[in-house]
């Protein structure tokens, strides 16, 4: 018994550190760069047309149509983007798009982990990742939030 | 002997320094030769130590550079090392990432999804007899009364299929006949009504479930939308099928769990306007500015009919148009917009004809003795315009509808006798006249600033909704106050108390007080 309170403990504790950390960075001031594809033409973008691709109100940049890529919804990134972005919280981003599903039957971009691979990958994508896992050469920065 | 002495000798003259004093003058000029000689040695010893000098400058300089050289080099070595290796991760991550791209699917080749609510109401009516309790639950009930799936393709980046669907437990509990007494002193007068007197008539979905299985009672599904989009532009999109009109805040949100109140506001449950349509749709959105959209519809359809998701009954077709512009800055966003609406609704019966002579043959006068007609039961047009407005600060919500439908007919039919409030009990002369129906309704919501105690979204709301239809008399209108509290734990899940006060005329019972819970889930 002892001992499996001492595990219990000891994975909360680790638990506790675990996400205190994802927390910090999602709290950070570490800027978020707004990513596309190397092969698309845009060179710069506002801060309102990001919202509207994201909210898929719009799926075209200066004429060049995007695919928005989310980071999935329990990551930090997520979490920074959303608030930088529209000034909320990811639930509420959620109950947007649960409202959003059900009156235009748009469903909420796809998530992948690692978004910089996947505008790497995706020949139309656009997504965002921090500042500090940005790799040069692998995407092109369109705007710092 | 002598000999040793003469060698001796020989050695000491040679050794002797006779000879330089035998020559003076010969040694002085050595003298000063040999000094010459030192001082041209000194000179050139001189000399050379300064070559040497030079020389050894020389070559620490050169072993300046040699050593510069070598340390240039080794960067350079570490340099093209460093870069190696650079190159050798990032060759490592672009396999990887060329790997993972055939992995990566942006469009949804099939989502299914829906919602659902359960409903409890308990009404109280504040007449004992009230006819409103033919309309409304005289006893506490739960209730499902939506149930929807949704089906969503996107085929490729402009192309879109959705298919929502209803599920129900109708026709279950219809009522095709509402049996109507006439009271003469308390008691029943059989016949006084004419037709209205007649049994009362319920669907039982009730069937045996097979063999050796239980009974079943089976429901229905309906289709409440089945479209394809073509979406080229933002500012210009095509939707075909049928597709819910794109009038107000309501019909478009018309899910439970979007939906702030429990049940439906008036100017959908009254139908102002066909919920859906039946035909093509141009839309799109512009953005003149970061702050500003405005979106457009223009609705092209069979419009209302009987059967209008089957067939249309007339060639006049539907027309409708949709503008909306949205102000967003800050914590501020504000809507404004319109749906204009104008079109006929046609009732016929078709029949086959045989034209016969008098002698009963075939009378193929007109080219043959087969043929059909078309005979208009019912006939009207309709005007109908809906404008929307919504102001959002932070959590505070205050939106509103009104509907404003001008209804003419070309063809009267006879007043439903199924329905009909009887006065005197003679309907059989009377028509259903042209009327002009008003709906507006306004609420206010406040979601509570929580989110740095809880994800749970909590809005209080208050509202009312009115109607007011001359259809049938002056005295027929609905005037509802709304109180309530909406909980959201989840994005998905909402669950809503509600107080409702409902007013009608005296007539139909007055008022009408109920008290609502639902539950409404998403997945």
């Amino acid at each position: 018994m002892t001992v499996q309170r001492l595990f219990f403990a000891l994975f909360a504790v680790l638990f506790a550190l675990a996400f205190s950390g994802e927390n910090a960075r999602a709290q950070s001031d570490e800027p978020i760069h707004v990513i596309v594809n190397n092969s698309l033409s845009i060179t710069n973008t506002t801060l309102a047309e990001v919202k509207r691709i994201f909210r898929k109100e719009a799926t075209a940049i200066s004429g060049v149509r995007v695919v928005p890529i989310n980071a999935p919804r329990t990551k930090p990134l997520r979490a920074a983007f959303v608030q930088r972005a529209y000034g909320t919280s990811v639930q509420d981003e959620l109950a947007t798009w649960e409202k959003l599903k059900i009156t235009n039957g748009l469903q909420p971009p796809t998530e992948i982990d690692n978004t910089l691979k996947a505008v790497f990958s995706v020949k139309n994508g656009i997504s965002y990742c921090f500042q500090s896992d940005y790799k040069p050469g692998t995407a092109k920065i369109i705007l710092t939030l | 002997m002598s000999k040793r002495y003469l060698a001796l000798a020989a050695v000491i003259f040679t050794l002797s320094p006779l000879p330089l004093w035998a020559d003076d003058a010969a040694e002085d000029n050595r003298t000063a030769e040999d000094n010459r000689t030192a001082e041209d040695i000194s000179a050139r010893m001189q000399a050379l130590e300064t070559a040497l000098a030079t020389q050894q400058s020389r070559i620490d300089t050169l072993e300046a550079e040699r050593r510069a050289s070598d340390e240039r080099t080794q960067a350079a070595q570490d340099e093209a090392q460093e870069l190696k290796e650079q190159l050798a991760e990032t060759r490592d991550s672009l396999d990887v990432l060329i790997t993972d791209a055939m992995q990566i699917e942006t469009r949804d080749m099939l989502s299914v999804y829906g919602f659902f609510d359960v409903t409890f109401l308990k009404s109280f009516f504040k007449q004992k007899n009230s006819l409103l309790k033919t309309q409304h639950p005289p006893y506490s009930t739960f209730m499902m009364n939506n149930i929807n799936l949704f089906f969503k393709s996107e085929l490729t980046q402009s192309l879109e299929v959705l298919l929502e669907t209803g599920l129900s437990f109708a026709p279950l509990g219809h009522e095709t006949h509402l049996e109507s007494y006439g009271i003469i002193d308390g008691k029943h007068v059989p016949g006084i009504l004419g037709e209205l007197d007649k049994s009362y008539e319920r669907v039982d979905t009730s069937v045996p479930g097979g063999i050796a299985s239980r009974s079943i009672r089976y429901g229905s599904i309906s289709i409440v939308r089945a479209y394809l989009d073509w979406k080229p532009l933002d500012a210009l999109n095509f939707r075909i099928g049928q597709y819910l009109t794109p009038y107000g805040i309501w019909n478009e949100d018309h899910a439970s769990t979007v939906l702030l109140t429990v049940f439906y506001p008036h100017v959908m449950n009254w139908d102002l306007l066909p919920e859906t349509q039946l035909g093509l749709q141009m839309y799109g959105s512009v953005f003149p500015a970061d702050s500003l959209k405005l979106d457009y519809a223009v609705t092209f359809s069979n419009g209302r009919g009987p059967i209008d998701t089957v067939m249309d009954l007339d060639e006049n077709k539907a027309v409708g148009l949709r503008a909306k512009g949205t102000w967003s800055h800050g914590d501020w966003k504000i809507a404004l917009g319109g749906y204009g609406y104008y079109g006929k609704y046609t009732d016929l019966e078709r029949r086959a004809e045989i034209y016969l002579n008098a002698d009963l043959t075939p009378d193929e006068t007109s080219g043959s003795a087969l043929g059909s007609r078309l005979y208009t039961t019912k006939k009207y047009k309709e005007r109908v315009l809906v404008s929307d407005l919504s102001i959002a600060w932070k959590g505070l919500h205050l939106f509103g509808e009104y509907a404003f439908r001008q209804l003419e007919f070309i063809k009267h039919p006879a007043e439903n006798p199924n329905y009909q409030f009887v006065q005197n009990g003679n309907i059989a002369e009377r028509y259903v006249p042209n009327s002009i129906g008003r709906t507006f309704y306004a609420m206010l919501s406040w979601t509570l600033p929580l989110e740095k105690w809880t994800h749970v979204g909590v809005t209080p709301y208050v509202g009312y909704d009115g109607h007011h239809n001359d259809f049938m008399t002056d005295w027929y209108y609905q005037k509802t106050m709304h109180v309530g509290l909406n909980v959201r734990p989840s994005p998905y899940v909402v669950v809503k108390t509600e107080g409702i006060v409902d007013l009608f005329s005296e007539r139909l019972g007055g008022r009408m007080t109920s008290i609502a819970g639902q539950l409404a889930v998403s997945f």
